[in-house]
């Protein structure tokens, strides 16, 4: 009985064992757990095992409630609900099934053991047949930090193929990215084979494919070697633009086939990876619209990268496909600026990036400067084709920009070369009415950034042509810009603009009276500290204002805006003849928004040397001043469109100077405005001084046209009425021939015909009858009479004038002639009264028309040696062709040299050589 | 060498004043002297017409000079108040 | 220029119409002079 009983006991202990095994179950596999885990720095922080139920031992599944590990104290994982069976169909080992794993990222790893790893070693195919098989399934799979959530997660490891496939749930992606919204819910399918052949596919809910990719890799000696083709297709979801808004892409087709290689052996972390190589060639297509219109924009993108990775630098090159890198066509300004509506661009066009060096980017990981990237070099076309016209063709090219931005190595530099050619714009820069109907323009200029610097050296010929410009209601026909060979450096922070010279000009500017057929000026500008000053000078140019043409000297304005956050607070204008005189000071200040005040101010001195027309420099003015000083001041305003005369005095002193028929001395003039408003111009209608007047004060000492005038009072009213001048003069008055010439409250009006009446008082008639300079002839005697003038299209004439002598005179003339005897009587007799007669009574009629004064004189007296003295009455009709006589009495008065200077002078020389040098 | 040939090369031209002077910067001996021959001889001429009309000398010359410009045959030279010499 | 003269009885009045021309001789005059003096055969011109 004993060999039973040792049965019964060994049977009873394996029972007990048994038993105390299943009792201790939990304990068993606890301590075993823990055990063989910390070898690998892994903690069971809480585990729950219950004692197996007999049903469950026997079909060998057993099922861990929960069990809590913590990776290198850094990252807790929880798992819940693990069932593990052992029994299972043939291939498996194991098939294991967890309701959730939580895996918890407690601080970022820092990776600072590094190791060698040989990459051959961890190749699937040296992996996958020591792995056992097994089956594992989690109902759902999340990680906090960053966010990601994974549901139905399997993993199938069997006959040499691992396959893992999951449904993607919400995640980091996600976070206010509308792109990534279409990943939620998709299925996602890998497989990884012993071939090491990899197989990642991504489908939507209704199992439509979004994304394949495949990937092989292969041993080249110790080389590891991969081929990557991605496909993918995405419908109907949203791409977020800059401003936040978003554009609706209707589909985006990619195909790209990727090659790389690297050595096996590596450290594996993204700045010790060494000699990664490959190249990339992407071809995209995708189809924009905007909730605007319904119409799409279609972008392609075909473009081949080789790139390398070595130590942290990461290289890129753009190489040359045949074809543009991007072609985007459709509506353009849609597709740039998606939620604004202007007109321009707006219609259908292509726009096309095309390289033509090969364009290197280089990137440097270990900077611990934000997405430091540098280009070294490349050049690319930009495109733009509109109805089948190129619009814009640029070149960018001798690339090198460097950043990063806050370090002050950063540094920007390439070469933009091209022409523009844009048509119909309007609005782009948000002033109200501007149209330009075509701008053409060539550019090529070296443009660099540096410590906060923009540089740009515009090399040869950059030159932009405006045509068809209209601006409220100016218009130019066409107006060109011309920049010349500089370097121009603009502060970024502080917005000062080094000197920048430029041309411009045009052809045909007007706007409603005013018409400049050709004008043009270059200029050199320059900003600092909110002050711009710009210096040009203008080429001469005619002017037609009212169907008038002024001719404009060329001129050098000087002028300086001060500025106060982009809106001018003041402005100072300096106008200079081409030979630097100043000519006059103009200052504008703006009252308010709609009011501006303008003052100007000139004044210059004259000379033999610096005369009045070497000042303005023009050889057009009918007059010339050689001496004195002429100066000026107005105040204009302006509001909205008209333009006032405020205040305006127009001064000479003690000026002297010719004209073409005489000479002038001793001028004092003063021109002002009353105290009421002087007048406005306004732009709509007709250029209108209709409510223009001044005062005139004027007194000349000598004027000198063969007759010499003196003493001169010239004072009155100058004014404007119904856009036609008049001068009103209560009395002005001059002497000569020591007599005294007056007109009284005459109101002359210049756009009329004029009708002046002379009044003479007490003219010397010996002075008049000197100025024949006949020899022999003596008259004396004082003649007062008045002299209706009449003044019409250029012509003077007096029908009716008369002047009568006072108190009579004498008359003598005595010619040798009067000795002769073969002359008859009644010469004999003329002559004999002349020799002395003595008159009691002068009448004399004054005609003048076309040249021929005549004078119908009554002259009645006596000769007291003739006919014992009877009374004789003499009728004298004396004529005179008056052009005549004053040029002779010009050059018997030495004014003739003056004038004849003048009037040489006027010709025009040949070779342009201005006037005031 | 006679005036109106070197009129003809351009050795010789009428200036403003009434006189003649050459176009060529460094004219020759016989047309320095041709030059100031009939200079002086046209100076006296001018002077007895002068006084004959009781005016200043420079009168009859300006005169002198409007005439001899307007009287110069094309191909000629004349001379601008300035200075500059001009073919007519 | 010719004057007409009327005599009547003593008493009466003489009665003179003159008509007089005044030339502007003097350029008239030195036009003259200069021409000659620049002429082809005054050997100055």
């Amino acid at each position: 009985m004993p060999k039973k009983r040792g049965v019964l006991i060994a049977f009873s202990a394996i029972v007990f064992l048994f038993l105390l095994s299943y009792i201790a179950l939990p304990w068993l596999v606890q301590t075993a757990l823990t055990s063989s885990l910390s070898k690998y720095d892994i903690e069971v922080t809480n585990i729950q095992f219950d004692r197996p139920s007999w049903k469950q031992l026997s079909s060998r599944s057993f099922q861990l409630k929960s069990l809590s590990l913590r990776f290198e104290e850094q990252v807790d994982v929880d798992i819940a609900n693990t069932f593990i069976n052992f029994n299972t169909p043939s291939a498996y080992l194991v098939l294991v099934n967890i309701d959730s794993i939580d895996i918890r990222i407690n601080k970022p790893s820092s990776n600072n053991t590094v190791t060698d790893i040989n990459l051959f070693d961890v190749l699937p195919s040296a992996l996958i047949d020591d792995l056992p098989q097994v089956r594992l399934l989690v109902n759902s799979l999340t990680v906090h930090q960053p966010h990601l959530e994974l549901k139905a997660f399997s993993i199938d490891l069997s006959n040499e193929l691992l396959t893992v496939q999951t449904i993607l749930g919400d995640g980091f992606f996600n976070k206010g990215s509308k792109v990534f919204k279409q990943l939620i819910d998709t299925n996602i399918l890998l497989k990884i084979n012993a071939q090491n052949e990899l197989e990642l596919n991504i489908s939507d809910t209704a199992a439509n494919p979004l994304l394949a990719l495949s990937l092989k890799l292969t041993k080249q000696g110790d080389l590891l070697k991969g081929d990557v083709q991605l496909n993918s297709e995405l419908n109907a979801f949203e791409w977020p633009t800059i401003n936040g808004s978003a554009i609706s892409v209707n589909s985006n087709q990619l195909v790209s086939s990727n090659q790389f290689t690297l050595p096996a052996t590596q450290r594996f972390s993204i700045d010790e990876i060494t000699q990664l190589t490959g190249v990339t060639k992407i071809q995209n297509t995708s189809h924009f619209s905007n909730q605007h219109t319904a119409a799409t924009t279609k972008v392609t993108t075909d473009t081949t990268l080789r790139f390398s990775l070595d130590k942290g630098k990461f290289r890129l090159t753009l190489v040359d496909p045949k074809q543009p890198i991007v072609e985007i066509n459709g509506y353009l300004k849609r597709f740039l600026m998606p939620d604004n509506n202007y007109k321009m661009m707006d219609e259908m066009g292509t726009l096309l990036a095309n390289l033509k060096e090969p364009l290197t980017i280089e990137y440097d990981l270990l900077a611990d400067l934000n997405n430091p990237f540098s280009i070294i070099d490349g050049s690319f076309t930009l495109e733009y084709i509109e109805k089948n016209k190129k619009l814009i063709d640029v070149q960018f090219s001798n690339m090198e920009v460097i950043t990063p931005e806050n370090s002050h190595r950063s540094h920007y530099q390439f070469q933009l070369k091209g022409n523009l050619h844009l048509a119909n714009i309007y609005r782009p820069l948000d002033i109200e009415n501007l149209f330009i109907s075509k701008l053409r323009g060539e550019v090529n200029s070296r443009v660099s950034i540096q410590d906060h610097h923009l540089m740009i050296q515009p090399l040869s010929k950059n030159r932009f042509e405006i045509h068809s410009l209209r601006f409220n209601e100016y218009k130019a026909k066409t107006l060109f810009v011309n920049i010349p060979n500089q370097t121009l450096s603009i502060n970024l922070n502080t917005q000062d603009v080094s000197a920048m010279k430029f041309a411009l000009g045009g052809q045909n500017l007007d706007s409603n009276q005013l018409n400049i057929k050709k004008w043009g000026l270059t200029a050199n500008a320059s900003l600092q500290q909110h002050k711009m000053s710009i210096r040009s000078s203008i080429d001469a140019m005619n002017l037609a204002l009212l169907d008038q043409t002024y001719y404009i000297p060329p001129m050098i304005i000087k002028n300086q805006l001060w500025f106060k956050d982009l809106s001018a607070t003041k402005a100072s204008l300096k106008l200079a003849n081409i030979c630097n005189d100043p000519i006059l000071f103009a200052n504008w200040q703006p009252k308010n928004s709609t009011e501006h005040l303008i003052d100007i101010h000139w004044q210059q001195t004259f000379s033999t040397h610096k005369t009045f027309r070497k000042w303005l420099n023009t050889p057009i003015l009918p007059f010339d001043m050689t001496g004195g000083s002429f100066a000026g001041d107005a105040v204009i305003e302006l509001n909205k469109g008209e333009t006032e005369f405020k205040q305006f005095k127009v001064s000479l002193h003690e000026a002297q100077g010719v004209y073409q028929t005489g000479t002038f001395k001793g001028v004092q003039l003063q021109l002002s405005s009353p105290s009421q408003q002087l007048g406005s111009y306004k732009t709509q209608q007709a250029v209108t001084f209709d409510s223009f007047y001044a005062e005139l004060n004027s007194h000349i000492n000598e004027l000198n046209m063969g007759i010499k005038a003196n003493n001169i009072d010239l004072n009155g009213l100058l004014y404007n009425q119904l856009n036609e001048w008049h001068f009103k003069t209560p009395l002005s008055k001059a002497t000569v021939f020591s007599g005294l010439v007056e007109i009284q409250n005459e109101d002359i009006n210049f756009n009329d015909a004029i009708q002046l009446e002379l009044i003479v008082d007490r003219l010397d008639l010996s002075e008049l009858v000197r100025t024949q300079n006949m020899d022999g002839l003596y008259a004396s005697g004082k003649l007062s009479g008045r002299i209706p003038v009449h003044y019409i299209n250029g012509q003077f004439n007096v029908s009716d004038g008369h002047m009568n002598s006072i108190d009579g005179g004498k008359i003598r003339y005595t010619t040798p002639l009067s000795q002769s005897t073969n002359i008859n009587d009644q010469l004999k007799l003329t002559f004999d009264v002349l020799e002395d007669f003595n008159y009691t009574t002068l009448n004399s009629k004054i005609i003048y028309d076309d040249d021929t004064l005549l004078f119908k004189s009554a002259i009645s007296g006596r000769n007291p040696t003739v006919a014992n003295g009877r009374l004789i009455n003499l009728n004298l009709n004396t004529e005179v062709g008056l052009k005549g006589a004053l040029e002779t009495m010009r050059i018997q008065s030495g004014i003739d040299l003056n004038i004849e200077a003048f009037i040489r002078s006027k010709i025009k020389h040949s070779n342009n050589q201005y006037y005031c040098q | 060498i006679d005036l109106h040939s070197a009129k003809d090369q351009g050795l010789v031209g009428e200036t403003p004043n009434g006189y003649l002077a050459s176009p060529v910067s460094a004219p020759s001996a016989d047309i320095k002297a041709l030059i100031s021959d009939i200079n002086a001889k046209r100076k006296q001429k001018y002077a007895q017409v002068a006084a004959k009309v009781a005016k200043p000398l420079s009168v009859v010359e300006q005169l002198a000079g409007k005439k001899a410009i307007e009287k110069t045959s094309k191909g000629h030279f004349i001379q601008f108040p300035d200075g500059q010499w001009v073919k007519k | 220029c010719t004057p007409t003269v009327k005599v009547e009885a003593s008493d009466k009045p003489i009665t003179i119409n003159l008509n007089v021309k005044i030339e502007h001789e003097i350029r008239v005059k030195v036009d003259k002079e200069l021409d000659s003096i620049l002429s082809e055969d005054s050997g100055l011109f």
